[in-house]
């Protein structure tokens, strides 16, 4: 039988949890610690809630730099949202599950200076 | 080969139901001792001699005085004894058929349902890449379900776990064959 020769693959939930919190904290730009991840299931989909704090800008900075707030992504608002749609994208690429829909609840703010990044 | 087919066949059909000895020794137990105690109680009543427990003459009487004893035990007195009966029809007309089936060949081999069962929800886990452990069967004589529950977000291919049980059900030769049915939960497991 051509199944037998087939091994299991099977990724623990607290392994899924830890993608969706790593991925999660990548896309508001906090640390991964700061993320509680909810994982459920919708119709045979992945339900993802998250709850997590977002980097914002400082208003020192913003007004000696107002470019800083659209290089930060925008509102808070619109952040989140995109934040939603990365954190599905990239759960499915990561773990190859079909996610059905993303909750994100901003809890906090986390005010400091950008990284440079790449 | 080595046995007889008759004595195989008996064999076999003594594995694949259950005896109804037990309930035939309990009956033919009770019968025996009631008529012996009528029989004794006839024997002495003959003979002039004072009765165990009750004459032939009493029991005639009180057989005749049963209308005049208050209804509610004899209402329940007749409901315990018909709930009896319907017992004991209900074992002697039953096919009382075990949860188990026959592999037939020179040496026959009587299979436990459990065994069938988890042999299909092997063959269903391997066919869905999951663990045994999501995967359910339920065997009965000619028929066997198989629920799978999904991991949330990758889909499983319904017709490949369908084609991997029947084969599998195919292939273990059991008589009565199986039909088997596959199937999906709605809702997922995570992980």
């Amino acid at each position: 039988m051509s199944t037998d020769a087939r091994g299991r693959d099977v990724v623990a939930a607290k392994a899924m949890e830890s993608v969706v919190r790593a991925v999660t904290a990548d896309a508001l730009g906090v640390a991964s610690k700061s993320v509680q991840a909810d994982l459920d299931d919708d119709g045979g989909r992945l339900a993802i809630a998250v709850r997590a704090p977002i980097r914002v800008v400082s208003i020192d900075r913003l007004q000696r730099e107002p470019a800083a707030l659209e290089r930060s992504g925008g509102s808070v608002l619109d952040r989140t949202a995109t934040a939603e749609r990365t954190i599905a994208a990239r759960v499915t690429e990561l773990t190859g599950s079909a996610v059905r829909r993303v909750g994100v609840r901003i809890t906090g703010a986390d005010v400091s200076t950008e990284r440079r990044v790449r | 080969m080595s046995a007889a087919p008759r004595l195989v066949k008996r064999v076999v059909r003594r594995e694949l139901h259950s005896s109804r000895s037990g309930a035939a020794v309990v009956v033919a137990l009770l019968a025996l001792l009631a008529t012996a105690w009528i029989g004794t109680e006839a024997v002495l009543a003959a003979l002039g001699r004072p009765a165990l427990l009750l004459s032939p003459a009493a029991m005639a009487a009180g057989v005749r005085a049963l209308p005049s004893v208050q209804p509610t035990p004899l209402v329940v007195a007749g409901a315990v004894l018909a709930l009896v009966g319907v017992v004991l029809l209900v074992l002697a007309v039953a096919p009382g058929r075990r949860a188990r089936h026959v592999v037939p060949g020179t040496t026959p081999t009587v299979v436990e349902d459990a065994v069938v069962a988890s042999s299909l929800v092997r063959a269903a886990a391997d066919a869905a890449g999951l663990d045994p452990d999501r995967a359910v069967a339920v065997v009965g004589r000619r028929s066997a379900l198989v629920r799978v529950t999904p991991t949330s977000g990758i889909a499983v291919d319904r017709g490949e776990i369908e084609k991997a049980v029947a084969d599998r059900a195919a292939s273990l030769r059991l008589q009565p064959a199986i039909r088997t049915r596959v199937a999906v939960d709605r809702k997922g497991k995570i992980a």
